[in-house]
């Protein structure tokens, strides 16, 4: 290009080579400008998840005198919570239960996305939208809506009366802890759903003939391509959806029995009617303690049977 | 080559998707231990009659017979053929070694002879050492390598590879169509190669079908098809080609010269003719030299291209001679083009 000519872009090369460092160290520094990016959603994490989640930290420590705290800094509720067993059986079950809540979605759900991402060609929206169908409703309103299905006169008992299987009304439908576990299951699949059908329709059409065209039958490919490339998505699925329904106490206070109160039951009592703030602190902190305890075994487990699976 | 046993009996196969047919009639043989190459441009149904072999796609008429046993019911997995894919389809969570030996686990070996085996082929595809690198860590000829040696550990009588050296820079691909070639000398097998790439097919292969709209226009070995194309289409995909109407070219070459009174038009390769810038003598029996001027000269390092149009019509025809003939000036320049009477190839219209 001849000198005597500048274009606007070269006036704006030059204008920001000579004046501004902060523009130089922007292009150069990649990682300075993923944390620009990060910076709105990092002020909204610290103040709505980071400072409360210090603060229960800190109250964790204290005591309850009366209406008051004292910020002692004692492990008394630490203390209390490993001595009663009502904690760890609660805390045990709680973990026990979404467990099972997990487990039964996962397996249940693994089938609709793999449906969904193989078999499926033509509006895939259109069926992802009728499949997440239900979650477009109030939590509340699904519990309820179990409370209809598997209550006394609900509209299994009445089913299998009416065609008379069964004399009298099941009574471990509702107010069981197989409520709570269906329940469960049923409100928050679609967590599981999502991140399970994205890495199966992310999986190469022709890795999938490449390991029939080696020798291996539906079954094997199953069991050595399709299932090894998906379960980044089904580890996402079920931390998505283990970690919230351990803590979860609406659906065991609406369709769980007295045998089926959870943690969470418990800790909303703490910040509730006992109104021992501290003490429901000590319980969050153990229940996240122990969360994180059991997703790290979890993903131990993954890596075990990945290694061992070669 | 044993060129009397057959691997795979094409018979009058045709794959319609809906009304439209990819593949139509297509009606051959492959010999066994032939390196035989499906040539066409891309959309001709190279790629569908190659998954047709392998099993991937059902032919709607027609049947394939591979060593003598009909496919038609034969799933994939159970065909002797092994494929190389257009993408390589490596597994992402597979390491190297994994992927190699991924179809080895069907024949149940001991764990040494598994190994054994897969650093053969290591060995083979010159990628030793690299049995340890995870799959994303590989170039793109390597992953060629790779999906080739997976392919070839099992010893298929088939090995089915769909442009597979198409995603590779042209350095590479030249190298990797020599180690091509040489690798099929010495594992034996039949190679069957699908390539748009005209240049490709003539290194690689024994035999190349054309294909065109689904059709299999003429079978031929790459000299065959270089100097006796069958129809205009299949001479205008390999190498560059002139076409004339008859009667020029018997003005050129002399009526005793031209045999081929009922040929629609001639052909005529770019290296046959020969450029004068002065007019040359006649020569007994030869037609007229015919005149032209010079329009274009495209300077190709060991050839030089030129386009001549001739006098009075608009005919333009390219001439292609070697570095060593002196170079005619400018465009513009008169010229005289001759050639030899054999070197035209007479053609119908299709
Ligand atoms: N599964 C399919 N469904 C519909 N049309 C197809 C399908 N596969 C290939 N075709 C069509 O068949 C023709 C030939 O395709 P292909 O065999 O892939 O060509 P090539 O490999 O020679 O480029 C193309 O026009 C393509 O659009
Ligand atoms: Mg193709």
């Amino acid at each position: 290009m001849r000198m005597a000519v500048t274009t606007p872009n070269e006036t704006a090369l030059a204008a920001g080579r000579g004046q501004s460092a902060p523009r130089w160290l922007l292009a150069r520094h990649e990682g300075l400008r993923g944390l620009i990016l990060l910076a709105p959603a990092l002020v909204i994490l610290g103040i709505t998840v980071i400072v409360p989640f210090a603060m229960m930290g800190a109250m964790s420590f204290w005591t309850q005198v009366g209406f008051d705290y004292a910020d002692d800094w004692s492990l008394r509720n630490y203390i209390e919570i490993a001595s009663e067993p009502i904690y760890s059986t609660l805390l045990l079950r709680s973990l026990g239960m979404a467990m099972a809540a997990t487990l039964l979605t996962v397996v249940l759900v693994y089938p609709m996305a793999y449906f969904l991402a193989f078999h499926v060609h033509r509006n895939k929206l259109l069926w992802l939208i009728i499949i997440t169908l239900p979650f477009w409703t109030s939590y509340l309103l699904r519990v309820f809506a179990w409370r209809v299905v598997l209550g006394f006169e609900g509209v299994i008992n009445t089913g299998l009366m009416e065609i008379g299987l069964i004399a009298e009304p099941l009574k471990f439908l509702l107010y069981s802890r197989t409520a709570v576990v269906i329940t469960l299951a049923h409100a928050w699949a679609a967590f599981a759903l999502l991140p399970i059908y994205v890495s199966l329709e992310k999986i190469d059409r022709s890795v999938l003939e490449a390991s029939a065209d080696l020798g291996e039958g539906p079954v094997m490919r199953f069991f050595r391509v399709i299932l090894p490339l998906s379960m980044p998505g089904v580890i996402a699925g079920t931390f998505l959806m283990f970690i919230p329904t351990v803590g979860d106490y609406v659906t065991a206070a609406l369709v769980g029995g007295p045998d089926a109160r959870m943690i969470g039951n418990l800790i909303q009592l703490q910040f509730g009617t006992i109104n021992n703030w501290p003490m429901g602190a000590a319980l969050a902190i153990t229940m996240i303690l122990a969360i994180t305890v059991v997703g790290l075994m979890f993903l131990g487990l993954m890596l075990a049977l990945k290694r061992w699976a070669r | 080559m044993n060129s009397a046993a057959t691997m795979i009996s094409i018979r009058n196969v045709t794959k319609r998707f809906g009304v439209f047919a990819a593949v139509q009639d297509a009606c051959f043989d492959i010999r066994a231990g032939e390196f035989f190459s499906l040539l066409g441009a891309s959309g001709s149904g190279k790629t569908t009659l190659l998954r047709i072999l392998a099993g991937f796609e059902a032919a709607t008429e027609g049947e394939v017979h591979i060593d003598g046993a009909p496919m038609d019911a034969v799933p994939p997995h159970q065909r002797p053929v092994n494929m190389v894919f257009q993408n390589y389809a490596i597994f992402p969570h597979l390491n190297v070694r994994d992927n190699i030996g991924f179809g080895l686990r069907k024949l149940k070996l001991d764990k040494a002879e598994r190994a054994r085996r897969i650093d053969e082929m290591l060995e083979l595809i010159k990628l030793p050492g690299f049995g340890d690198r995870a799959s994303d860590q590989l170039s793109g000829g390597q992953r060629q390598r790779v999906a080739l040696a997976r392919a070839l550990i099992l010893r298929p009588k088939v090995l089915l590879l769909d442009e597979p050296l198409g995603a590779l820079d042209k350095q590479l691909r030249e190298q990797m169509q020599t180690e091509l070639r040489a690798l099929q000398r010495s594992v034996g097998i039949t190679f069957v190669l699908v390539t748009h790439d005209q240049e490709e097919a003539m290194a690689l292969s024994d035999r190349i079908a054309v294909m065109a709209d689904g059709r299999v226009l003429q079978i031929d070995t790459p000299a065959g098809l270089y100097e006796r194309p069958k129809t205009r289409r299949v001479a205008s995909f390999v190498g560059s080609m002139n076409f004339l109407p008859g009667d020029l070219a018997v003005r050129a070459c002399g009526q005793a010269a031209w045999q081929h009174g009922k040929a629609d038009f001639i052909a005529i390769r770019p290296e046959r003719i020969t450029l004068h810038t002065d007019h040359p003598a006649d020569q007994a029996g030869a037609g007229q030299p015919l005149p032209g001027r010079l329009t274009d000269r495209v300077y190709l390092g060991e050839r030089v291209q030129y386009q001549v149009q001739l006098d009075g019509c608009a005919q333009h025809l390219a001439v292609s001679t070697p570095n060593t003939a002196p170079v005619v000036a400018d465009p513009g320049t008169p010229v005289w083009l001759t050639w030899p009477a054999e070197a035209m190839i007479p053609l119908q219209d299709d």
